[in-house]
């Protein structure tokens, strides 16, 4: 008997993570993967707004400053555990800890990114490893 | 993203904002935008069918406020949906951008 072609579902559904180059035309092509990745799941509009958001604001605070040369390699991964949403987003740019950075004191001044990571995901951690950082969000599904 | 401009009497700019001002968006139309925001006395920005915005089209936006008040004009949000604003006013931007609910209301704050 020959082998059962995969299921639909399966052939189609998006990679649980994703490798990008640390370049600003690089952040869209996130946020159609973590649309395509959402698509299937019953998912809030306004959750899929907050993960999309925050996912933007990571990736374009590393693209604009974790480098000083050249273009950052950037991971980001999603996993669904214990009734949540984790994205984590990793880098090999300059150690950056956006849990416990200063936000900017106006938004005339930039770093906005930091203060909506900080209200739209329901907790972020941060660790720096093996030459990379690792920002893991976290977003309830039962919010 | 998408950009459509309509002449309005009084010698009002209509800026139709279409799409998602985020990374993308923002590079597709922040040239032409702030060239016209620029060169425009009174200009209403129509937010209302701009379903996403990231803190590089705040950037854009206020960008553009500052180069029409810079040139001694008048520039004015329309009808962003809650979604969007809510964005603004988490970073506090909104104290820098104005806004209008209904283009009656817009058309008054330009004028």
């Amino acid at each position: 008997m020959p082998p059962s072609p995969p299921s639909p579902d399966l052939a189609v559904a998006p990679a649980a993570d994703i490798a990008l180059p640390g370049r600003m035309a690089a952040i869209g092509d996130a946020g159609d993967w973590l649309a395509a990745w959402l698509a299937p799941r019953a998912v809030t509009a306004d959750l899929a707004f907050a993960m999309r958001l925050c996912l933007e604001e990571a990736l374009a605070n590393i693209v604009m400053h974790g480098r000083t040369e050249g273009e950052a390699a950037i991971a980001v991964s999603l996993a669904e555990e214990q009734g949540a949403l984790v994205l984590t987003i990793s880098d090999d740019g300059v150690a950056f800890d956006p849990v416990t950075a200063e936000p900017p004191q106006s938004p005339l001044i930039g770093g906005n990114g930091l203060i909506l990571l900080r209200r739209y995901a329901n907790s972020m951690s941060y660790r720096r490893e093996g030459g990379r950082n690792y920002l893991s969000l976290k977003f309830s599904l039962t919010a | 993203m998408k950009m459509d401009l309509q002449d309005l009497p009084d010698g009002i700019t209509r800026i139709v904002l279409t799409g998602d001002l985020d990374a993308r968006g923002a590079g597709e139309i922040d040239l032409q935008f702030q060239a016209i925001a620029a060169s425009r006395p009174k200009v209403v920005v129509d937010m209302s069918q701009v379903g996403f915005l990231a803190s590089i089209g705040i950037r854009t936006l206020i960008q553009a406020v500052k180069a029409n008040g810079g040139k001694g004009g008048k520039l004015v949000l329309l009808d962003p949906v809650d979604a969007v604003w809510k964005v603004v006013t988490t970073c506090g931007a909104d104290a820098v951008l104005p806004v209008a609910q209904g283009l009656d209301a817009a058309i008054a704050a330009v004028a």
